[in-house]
């Protein structure tokens, strides 16, 4: 309890509290107060502030001085007065003397409150008919406990990895955000716009890296793949903006303890919020989308398993059926949720536990069957749950232990035909750590290793039969050790070697060393450096994608019956060099080899389920520029790259004879690719983006001719009917003709408006400003007088509008 | 017409106008060259061999000139027989528009005794242009019918009954077509209110590999009508046939590596069907499949009507 004592300005002693006995003493050197506060005390009776009006005035003032419990005067205590409603009036400091005084305050109840850091509140009220008031209060110190303070840093990665060479990037959330973009931030297609990354069409957020296959990028969420982390067969990524801290892109050189993918690593990592109440939405044409965050922090006297908890719930959904019900029935939708919760402990590890389920759903089932016949039920799915303990060990070590579950599963069937259906699943167990440790000033030593499991299955059925199916399970066990070492003049070296295995069904344990090492050479303390990476690379797992289609849903095996394992051995050289005013430079020359590509067989014979998948070989070599800039005013990158991804895959010849290799430029092989990105500051507040993107054409098939299709019937006398609605195509050499230049301009344009509740950002993206006609494919007609050819664009000229809300 | 129908036109009708901002212009494809295509099907029909073959052409410059061309097939111990030219109309079922130049060719009797279950057979077709192309095939082994047993042809299958017609395997089949020709369907579903198209129906089923020897009749038959039409009979033929006066043939063909790669859609391509091809050769491209056919013939009463084609009881749909 609080010594307190209260006089009135004009009156004498009106008021008095409640007065322990340490603070007799102090009471009786301020003067007569004292009797009446230790009378009171005695009755030990709390009593509030006595009233003694003045005579009428229109305004009145609150004046007096803080001390301590020893007399001395308070410095920098706030008084604030609060009138009804708890509204503050007024809020003024006590000066050297302690002393404050606050004028023309209205004739109403108020509430007088005395804070000070390390010193008891103290809370005094002035009726309403009171005039003139002196308060003079007596304030006793408080225990104020510090927690330990634990500070994390980061040790300063080489240039290259600062998210400002072309090999090792960061985008931040406001990157993400300011990119124009369909619908909503997506920070799968910002990767798109980095050096070294080919997006091979509009319709899908799937990339392809330095000549690499789109299954070979490993997608990580806080450390856990997501094996087909897209929305709507691939426009859109299935991460949620509001959840994303950061994205970090390895397009190559990435060390030993990263496998599992042979060509890239995307690195996105959760944002689990301030730790108190936020809540942030938004709503777009594709999706509405609410994020709400919070945290817990026991008191400083609470035992707790953990000092702090930050965490954040997400979800996001479609709307458009949901909107059009009463007048349709549309039959698409989608809906991610997504959690994310970090646990600190006092001693400073850290306990991350991520969740992600997202699903797609194309219900056409409610549509009228006379109306539309295929009435079909498709839906695909991610589903993941980890959890990773990061913590401190000996001087400067860490170690990391993790677990987790993430599965992929998609199915489809036709709702009047139960025989009738397809689909497929794969799960993959994951558990792993690593220790590091710092062994001498200069190296330190980081060693760990994981098991992953698969299992997955496969199946397409109709009318009572199978077309393909499969399935099985495997181990994939892994061992690394790594070392990073500075050596003297500007070198620094990471060596490591990484041990991947597997072992399926009845299946001896397969071992590929995959050794990695990388070279820094730094010049200088400017950040100007080489940097020579050289790596073999391991891929267990593939996507059975079907790459003829723009969209298309991904169905993952691992090795087994006719499936191998990838390997790619890569090399490449970098140079970075930033120049004033926040630019920079780099540049990289790489080149990759793929063994173990898989891809459908087209003429499979069905007696062998190993000659289900073609094996192939390929390779992509080129270069990557950067220029960039960060900094105040406009900001941007200008991102180049010149690549060449060819590939070599059996082709079935004459019955009997051997199957020969044809050499074909990838599905995904654009010679040139630039990206402009720009971020500036346009008028009255409003924050823009640009993103012009150039591209030479991809390659595709010619259909050379066209003919009748005859459908052969075996009974009654063995003749043929014509299918008047169809035709067959004569293909030219796969992949040997290429699509005209691709060119687009996005803009996009937001403004954040602070509001009493929050804040408000409206955004406007308009994509294909000039209305490029780039072709998506073409389709020749041969079945009319004079042949022709037509096709489809990628997206039109496209204004798409959308808002985002934080409440705090 | 229904009010969510009619919103439903309009959805499609905003995405075909969307997709209409998305369509290229069209352009003319000049001076194609046409190409000769050849589809010879040598077969063995309940025992009895015969060959087919149809030769087009693809659209294109030279595509208005003959579809002449002689086929040959030599058989394993190197004697040629060429398959002799007929009226164009033994080879179809229905008439083509003469934009689709083509000549048939058939092979039967004596001259056709070649063809045998597990023969190794080649044919050559020449062009009249002086092209040729060349190919070869297995023809598969030869199978028998275990449901129904043949000689129990033609066997009665009860209303609502399915039938899991069973086969013995076919040596080197990559897949078996089977094919039901039906009669009366119509009027036997008039009463239920399905409409079917008048005259006899033809429904094709599919068992991919040579293991898989069974079908539903009927089913599984239609698979490839399923998603362009008859959906309320194909959906009515899930539960077996109606009683009335239904009866048909039901031919179980065992078809070739070429065969089911020339028939199979391989891949997706905007244009049309791509078919890999088995007879190869300079401008040109086509098959040479061989299939080896078993069948049965049944009719719809009720039990004990005549010899049944379920061994033991009835499944009922």
């Amino acid at each position: 309890m609080n010594a307190l004592a209260v006089r009135s300005h004009r009156s004498g002693l009106r008021t008095a509290g409640v007065c322990l006995s340490h603070c007799a003493p102090v009471l009786q050197r301020i003067g007569w107060a004292v009797l009446l506060c230790s009378l009171l005390g005695l009755l030990a009776l709390p009593l509030p502030a006595q009233v003694v009006t003045t005579g009428p005035s229109p305004s009145r003032d609150i004046s007096g001085r803080t001390v301590a419990t020893d007399g001395r005067p308070l410095t920098r205590v706030t008084v604030s007065v609060q009138g009804e409603g708890g509204r503050v009036i007024r809020s003024v400091d006590t000066d050297e003397s302690g002393t404050f005084r606050i004028f023309d305050l209205p004739r109403e109840p108020l509430t007088v409150r005395f804070e000070r850091m390390g010193l008891q509140p103290a809370e005094r009220t002035v009726g309403a008919y009171e005039g003139d008031a002196l308060l003079d209060v007596v304030l006793a110190d408080t225990m104020f406990i510090v927690r330990p303070l634990v500070v994390e840093v980061r040790r300063p990665p080489p240039p290259d990895q600062t998210g400002r060479g072309a090999t090792s990037r960061e985008l931040t959330q406001d990157q993400v955000r300011r990119l124009p973009g369909l619908a909503e931030a997506d920070p799968i297609r910002a990767v798109g716009t980095l050096p070294g990354v080919i997006s091979a069409n509009d319709v899908s957020a799937g990339f392809n890296v330095r000549g690499g296959e789109s299954d070979q990028n490993a997608i990580l969420l806080d450390g856990f793949p997501l094996f087909s982390p897209f929305h709507l067969g691939g426009m859109f990524s299935v991460f949620n903006p509001d959840l994303v801290e950061r994205v970090e892109v390895s397009t190559g050189g990435f060390p030993a303890e990263f496998g599992g993918r042979a060509s890239s690593l995307v690195r996105i990592q959760s944002d689990p919020g301030p730790g108190s109440f936020q809540a942030d939405g938004g709503i777009s044409l594709l999706a509405v989308r609410l994020a709400v965050a919070g945290g817990w922090h026991p008191r400083a006297d609470e035992r707790s398993l953990f000092e702090s908890t930050h965490w954040r719930v997400a979800a996001r959904r479609s709307y458009a059926d949901q909107i059009l019900r009463p007048v349709t029935e549309f039959p698409y939708h989608m809906e991610d949720l997504q959690a994310v919760v970090v646990a600190r402990r006092p001693s400073g590890s850290r306990w991350t536990t991520s969740a992600y389920m997202g699903r797609d759903v194309l219900n056409m089932g409610g549509i009228q069957r006379e109306d539309f016949p295929l009435r079909l039920y498709t839906s695909w799915m991610n589903q993941m749950v980890g959890t990773r303990w990061d913590g401190g060990i000996g001087e400067g070590g860490l170690v990391q232990v993790y677990g987790g579950l993430t599965r992929f599963s998609s199915s489809l069937r036709f709702i009047d035909f139960d025989d009738t259906s397809s689909g497929g699943w794969m799960d993959q167990w994951r558990f792993g750590g690593s220790v590091s440790h710092p062994v001498t000033p200069e190296w330190t030593l980081k060693a760990g290793g994981s098991v992953d499991h698969y299992r997955w299955e496969h199946q397409s059925d109709m009318g009572g039969t199978r077309f393909t199916g499969g399935g099985g399970e495997g181990w994939a066990p892994a061992l690394f050790v790594q070392a990073d070492g500075q050596g003297g003049r500007g070198w620094r070296l990471e060596p490591g070697l990484r041990l991947e295995g597997w072992v399926g069904d009845d299946e001896r344990l397969v071992l590929v060393p995959a050794p990695r090492l990388t070279i820094h050479r730094l010049f200088g303390d400017g950040g100007e450096g080489l940097r020579l990476s050289a790596g073999r690379y391991v891929q267990v797992v593939h996507s059975l994608r079907d790459a003829d289609l723009p969209l298309a849903i991904d169905l993952w095996v691992a090795p087994g019956e006719g499936v191998p394992h990838t390997i790619s051995d890569q090399v490449q050289i970098g140079y970075i060099r930033p120049f004033g005013g926040g630019w920079t430079a780099s540049g990289d020359l790489f080149h990759r080899s793929f063994q173990g590509l898989v891809d459908r067989n087209r003429n499979a014979d069905p007696n062998q389920p190993a000659d289900l998948h073609l094996i192939g070989s390929g390779q992509g070599y080129g270069a990557d520029f950067l220029l960039e800039r960060q900094g105040p005013g406009i900001e941007g990158a200008l991102a180049l790259t010149w690549m060449k991804a060819d590939r070599s895959f059996p082709d079935d010849g004459p019955l009997g004879g051997a199957r020969t290799f044809v050499d074909l430029p990838a599905d995904f092989d654009r010679r040139l690719d630039a990206d402009l990105v720009l971020r500036f500051p346009a008028l009255w507040g409003w924050e823009s983006g640009a993103r012009w993107h150039v591209g030479s054409g991809t390659p595709y098939t010619l259909p050379e001719g066209g003919y009748g299709l005859f459908a052969p019937r075996q009974g009654e006398g063995g003749t043929f009917r014509w299918q008047p609605t169809e035709s067959a195509v004569i293909l030219g050499p796969r992949n040997q003709d290429r699509f005209p230049w691709y060119h687009r301009l996005d803009l996009s344009a937001r403004r954040t408006f602070i509001m009493e509740w929050g804040e408000l950002t409206p955004h406007l993206d308009i994509l294909n400003v000039y209305n490029q006609r780039n072709v998506l494919f073409y389709y020749a007609d041969y079945s009319g007088a004079v042949p022709t050819r037509s096709g489809f664009t990628m997206l039109p000229f496209l204004p798409t509008i959308g808002a985002e809300v934080r409440f705090r | 017409m229904k009010r969510p129908e009619k919103h439903l036109k309009a959805a499609v009708l905003l995405s075909v106008l969307f997709l209409g901002a998305c369509e290229l212009e069209e352009l003319t494809i000049l001076d194609p060259p046409s190409t000769l295509v050849a589809e010879v099907y040598l077969r063995v029909n309940d025992g009895i061999p015969d060959a087919v073959a149809l030769v087009h052409r693809s659209r294109g410059v030279g595509s208005s000139g003959d579809a002449d061309a002689i086929v040959e097939v030599k058989g394993p111990d190197g004697r040629s027989v060429r398959l002799q030219p007929v009226q164009a109309a033994e080879c179809m079922d229905d008439a083509v528009p003469r934009r689709f130049p083509l000549s048939c060719h058939r092979l039967a009797g004596e001259a056709a005794e070649f063809i045998r279950p597990g023969a190794h057979l080649q044919v050559v077709v020449t062009a009249s242009s002086g092209g040729v192309l060349r190919g070869e095939t297995v023809v598969p082994g030869d199978f028998q019918l275990r449901v129904p047993e043949s000689l129990l042809t033609p066997c009665g299958l009860a209303p609502g009954e399915l039938l899991d017609v069973r086969w013995s395997r076919a040596r080197g089949a990559w897949a078996y077509v089977p094919e039901v020709h039906i009669e009366g369907l119509s009027e036997a579903f008039a009463p239920m209110g399905v409409e079917v198209p008048p005259g006899p129906l033809t429904l094709l089923a599919l068992a991919v590999s040579e293991a898989d020897t069974t079908v539903t009749l009927p089913a599984e038959f239609g698979v490839f009508n399923r998603f362009n039409g008859d959906q309320d009979l194909l959906r009515a033929l899930q539960n077996g046939f109606p009683p009335g006066p239904v009866k048909g043939r039901v031919l179980v063909s065992a078809w070739d590596r070429n065969a089911v790669n020339w028939n199979r859609v391989g891949g997706f391509n905007p244009s049309g069907t791509p078919r890999s091809p088995s007879l190869w050769g300079e401008g040109g491209t086509g098959v040479v499949a061989a299939v080896v056919n078993r069948s049965f013939d049944f009719f719809v009463d009720e039990p004990g009507g005549g010899a049944r084609c379920a061994p033991s009881g009835a499944r009922e749909g």
